[in-house]
């Protein structure tokens, strides 16, 4: 394959004034359950080199089979493509290497050959035995090699496993759990966790109560807070912001969240399930603050942004967007326990579901609670609710982030496509509503 | 291509699958961004790999490649089949029901065909928009333009004898802008789409309409009062509907969701298979699913499992009357399939999708259903929705808006909230108009994820007595 690599970029480096060609071969397995059975197997065996050209500063990209006859295809048209595009005024180069870089990621032996039906069939015998009806979910474990090269002078490779259990307990139609694990090895899955988890919640949110419309200080679990605080992740790419799709804009060095409110990406965290040693430049991956006690610390950018910007690349592209690689949120000093006390009256929501912004440039947004939600009084849990949404603003609730809990969790799910890791937050006077009947 | 697919079949039959199922597809794609009146980086991609599909042992094993070689496919093909052989202890005994085999060939037309349209052409339509944008003297700081297209290349094959080729091409087009006056900002976004060739562009009219869409919201922002807090009237129009329609009316009918089979992802439903017949509307209300209408963002003519495209009538009369279903949820159910099996690509399995799905039309012009309003709202287009994962639970903010009295349209409403039940919403509808538009959007569904092309639409409705926020 890497041969076709080489091909490819000799081809292209000769009609290019920037390149970057990356080979990715990836082997993914899925098994997918429902009902406490397999609804499906699933399994991706895929390999393609990924292009980025820049002629005459008109730039391309495209994906393409790493064959002779599709590359050279390809290479035809981003030429005959460029020649009639117009020149792209964002775009101000790409990385110069060669660069020295950490240490590969996480390849785990025993993870790529492990008994998946097994682990399955645990998980669901745990979650049952602790009183789900039934459970859902996906385990999904992949093999990925990269290697990179550009007009840069960057020749580099990667190669990694990882793997992402999900599961969804139910106890009746109407209480449910959801739990995750996400890992780069075996080791670092917990299933057993994941499955006691889910059922647990599904079990205590039997006969839910429907409930008054107001404010409520919510002790947010480790999935919805992963939900919210991957919002404040997304609006930290310059992308976002230059495009009205953050509610950043204007924010560097100003606050922007409560003092416990810290964030930084860090890809070099070998635990981090999108972790890489480069980013998709080429750039070895780094640390870099995001958020210090509330305080906005920079924006996430490529070399080509850093450079319209006049600041440095925080080694985070995607060429056309910079993102958050491996975001992790600083945690705090409280147990759950010693959270919970601080709310006389409040709820515990355990998942969130479709939160979708009405501007995102202000940040008002609304949420849907899914799965167990909690009405907690002086502390104590009093009963289970249904059927509320939060109606807020982000750059509030981020203001009104009281406390984070000691206990930091890597969140990967179907509603958070861009893994986090979180720890539990407490955010004060939530706005609840809930539908007219 | 064709001969690996039916290598595929043959080679899985010879291993024991009961059925198999193999489709070769070739998607070329062309994306063009225009940010704050510069060019982003232009992409084109040509996709193109076979997807395997097994049933064995009461298991369904899917397994993909792009390594489009007989070694390539023998591969996928022994994944398949030692992956669902390996859970054998969990399988849900499934067996995909059976169809009559299809043998077919269509082809949706291109006046201008996209593969002979240069990326100039697209650049020049987004400057255009741009254009317009700035000419209304409105200030939009942030404008975010994207138009795309495909030509989506299928050839599907079964052990039933089915052979089926399509040739699908889509052009697309989303926009983001932020419109900004008196020190407050609103945004807008929408999408447009349809089935055929690039002459689609030209007739949505992109820079009229976004026009129009900036100037009536720079109204809004200046000049909007807040909704009446009491009960009121709400006349929607018919991109509300649409999403409604989409949200509450079509989703909740997905035989899988109703079977569990997304409860960890997409959610369930709160329909249970004993509500057919059950009543969940107003006699105004009849909800269908069609993918036939031609040029249609979610058109075929045959689904992803080679089972005949047909339009399917969800609700009749405010009655539930059927579900969408793949061969695995029909084989359930133990009825046929109606052709609701859809994929994204190659590399997905087909689960149960909507295609176009919209609200039946009724006698009555939009102007008589506001006539007979003599204190509401009308809700032209709108911003934020969401709905809960069993499609009870839903929210619209309305975009553009206006005040009703006496059966007269007034000045602005600034975003008028609906957030009702699924139930309330569609026993409190008492009348639809004629007026039919059908709106694109982008479906999310599946793990991972399928974001698939739907229209969804109908008439404006009348909605009487609803709170508003």
């Amino acid at each position: 394959m890497t041969d076709a690599l080489d091909y490819a970029f000799r081809k292209l480096r000769k009609v290019s004034d920037d390149a970057i060609a990356s080979l990715d071969e990836t082997n993914i397995a899925q098994i997918k359950f429902s009902n406490n059975k397999v609804s499906t197997t699933q399994r991706w065996i895929a390999s393609h080199i990924t292009i980025f050209a820049s002629i005459k500063n008109r730039t391309v990209s495209t994906i393409v089979s790493p064959e002779k006859k599709p590359i050279d295809k390809s290479i035809g048209r981003i030429v005959k493509f460029a020649s009639s595009l117009a020149k792209n005024e964002d775009y101000h180069g790409i990385a110069r290497g060669p660069f020295t870089y950490g240490k590969s990621q996480i390849f785990d032996k025993k993870l790529s050959k492990m008994d998946m039906a097994d682990a399955v069939e645990a998980s669901i015998n745990e979650a049952t035995t602790n009183g789900a009806l039934r459970c859902s979910g996906v385990f999904e474990k992949e093999v990925l090699k990269i290697t990179l090269k550009s007009t840069g002078g960057i020749d580099t490779r990667d190669e990694m496993t990882r793997a992402y259990f999900s599961i969804r307990s139910f106890s009746s139609k109407d209480a449910s759990g959801h739990s995750v694990s996400a890992s780069r090895n075996l080791k670092g899955l917990d299933f057993r966790k994941a499955a006691i988890e889910s059922s647990t919640i599904a079990l205590l949110a039997r006969n839910p109560s429907t409930l008054e419309e107001g404010t409520y200080d919510i002790f947010f679990e480790h999935l919805p807070s992963a939900n919210i605080l991957e919002n404040a992740s997304n609006s930290s790419s310059m992308f976002n912001v230059e495009a009205g799709l953050s509610f950043f804009i204007g924010s560097l060095g100003k606050k922007v969240g409560s003092e416990s409110l810290t964030m930084v990406d860090d890809a070099t965290a070998d635990w981090g399930i999108n972790s890489r040693r480069f980013d998709e430049e080429g750039v070895p991956c780094k640390k870099t603050e995001i958020i210090k006690k509330g305080v906005l610390k920079t924006y996430l950018h490529n070399t080509s942004t850093a450079s319209k910007y006049k600041t440095k690349t925080t080694a985070n592209a995607g060429i056309l967007a910079p993102r958050a690689i491996n975001p992790v949120v600083e945690k705090g000093n409280f147990n759950k326990e010693e959270m919970l006390g601080k709310i006389k009256k409040g709820l515990i929501v355990t998942n969130l579901w479709y939160t979708r912004f009405q501007n995102q440039a202000s940040g008002d947004f609304s949420t849907i609670p899914r799965d167990g939600i909690f009405l907690v009084e002086n502390g104590r849990i009093k009963k289970p609710v249904k059927g509320i949404r939060i109606n807020d603003n982000m750059l509030r609730m981020l203001r009104n982030i009281t406390s984070a809990s000691n206990e930091q969790r890597q969140i990967v799910g179907w509603e958070i496509e861009s893994p986090i890791t979180v720890p539990q937050i407490l955010v004060r006077k939530v706005p609840i509503t809930k539908s007219t009947e | 291509m064709e001969d690996l697919a039916d290598y595929a079949i043959e080679l899985a039959s010879r291993k024991g699958a009961a059925f198999a199922d193999a489709r070769y597809e070739k998607k070329l794609y062309n994306g063009f961004l225009l940010k704050n009146g510069i060019v982003q980086s232009s992409a084109f991609e040509e996709f193109e790999g076979i997807g395997v599909r097994v049933n064995i042992n009461g298991t369904v094993g899917f397994a993909c490649t792009n390594t489009l070689s007989r070694i390539g496919i023998k591969k996928a093909v022994e994944f398949a089949i030692r992956d669902s052989k390996a859970i054998s202890g969990l399988n849900n005994g499934v067996f995909l029901r059976k169809s009559s085999p299809a043998i077919s060939k269509y082809s949706v037309k291109e006046k201008i065909k996209i593969e002979e349209v240069g990326s100039d052409q697209h650049i020049t339509c987004l400057f255009d928009i741009e254009k317009a944008l700035l000419s209304t003297g409105v200030k939009v700081p942030f404008r975010y333009l994207y138009l795309s297209d495909s030509v989506d290349e299928k050839y599907y094959c079964n052990s039933e004898g089915s052979k089926v080729t399509s040739i699908v091409p889509r052009v697309n087009f989303y926009y983001f802008i932020t419109i900004a006056s008196r020190g407050k900002t609103a945004q807008r976004y929408w999408q447009y789409g349809k089935a055929g060739g690039f002459e689609a562009v030209t007739e949505f009219g992109f820079p009229e309409t976004l026009s129009n869409d900036v100037l009536s919201m720079k109204k809004n922002i200046e000049h909007a009062v807040k909704p009446p807090r009491e009960k009121t009237d709400v006349i929607v129009a018919p991109q509300i509907t649409g999403i409604m329609v989409h949200e509450s009316g079509g989703h909740p009918y997905e035989a899988d969701r109703i079977l569990g089979r997304e409860a960890a992802q997409a959610g369930e439903s709160f329909i249970t298979p004993d509500l057919v017949r059950s009543r969940i509307g107003s006699d105004a209300v009849n909800i269908s699913d069609d993918p036939t209408i031609p040029n249609s963002f979610g058109f075929y003519l045959y689904d992803d499992e080679g089972v005949k495209a047909q339009r399917k009538q969800l609700v009749k009369n405010g009655i539930i009357s059927n579900f969408l279903h793949n061969r695995e949820t029909a084989s359930v159910f133990n009825i046929d399939s109606n052709a609701s099996g859809r994929t994204t690509g190659f590399d997905r399995e087909p689960i149960v999708r909507m295609s176009n799905t919209f609200i039946e039309p009724g006698d009555q012009t939009e102007e008589e259903l506001i006539e007979d309003v003599k204190k509401g709202v009308y809700i032209k287009t709108f911003t934020e929705w969401n709905i809960d994962d069993k499609r009870e639970n839903q929210k619209y903010v309305g975009a553009e808006a206006y005040m009703i009295e006496e059966g007269r349209i007034l000045g602005p409403v600034s975003k008028p909230t609906i957030e009702i039940t699924t139930n309330a919403l569609y026993s409190s509808i008492d009348a639809v108009a004629n007026n039919t538009e059908y709106h694109a959007g982008t479906c999310g569904k599946g793990e991972p994820m399928q974001a698939l092309p739907v229209w969804f639409g109908g008439p404006s409705m009348r909605i009487r007595g609803i709170r508003l926020r």
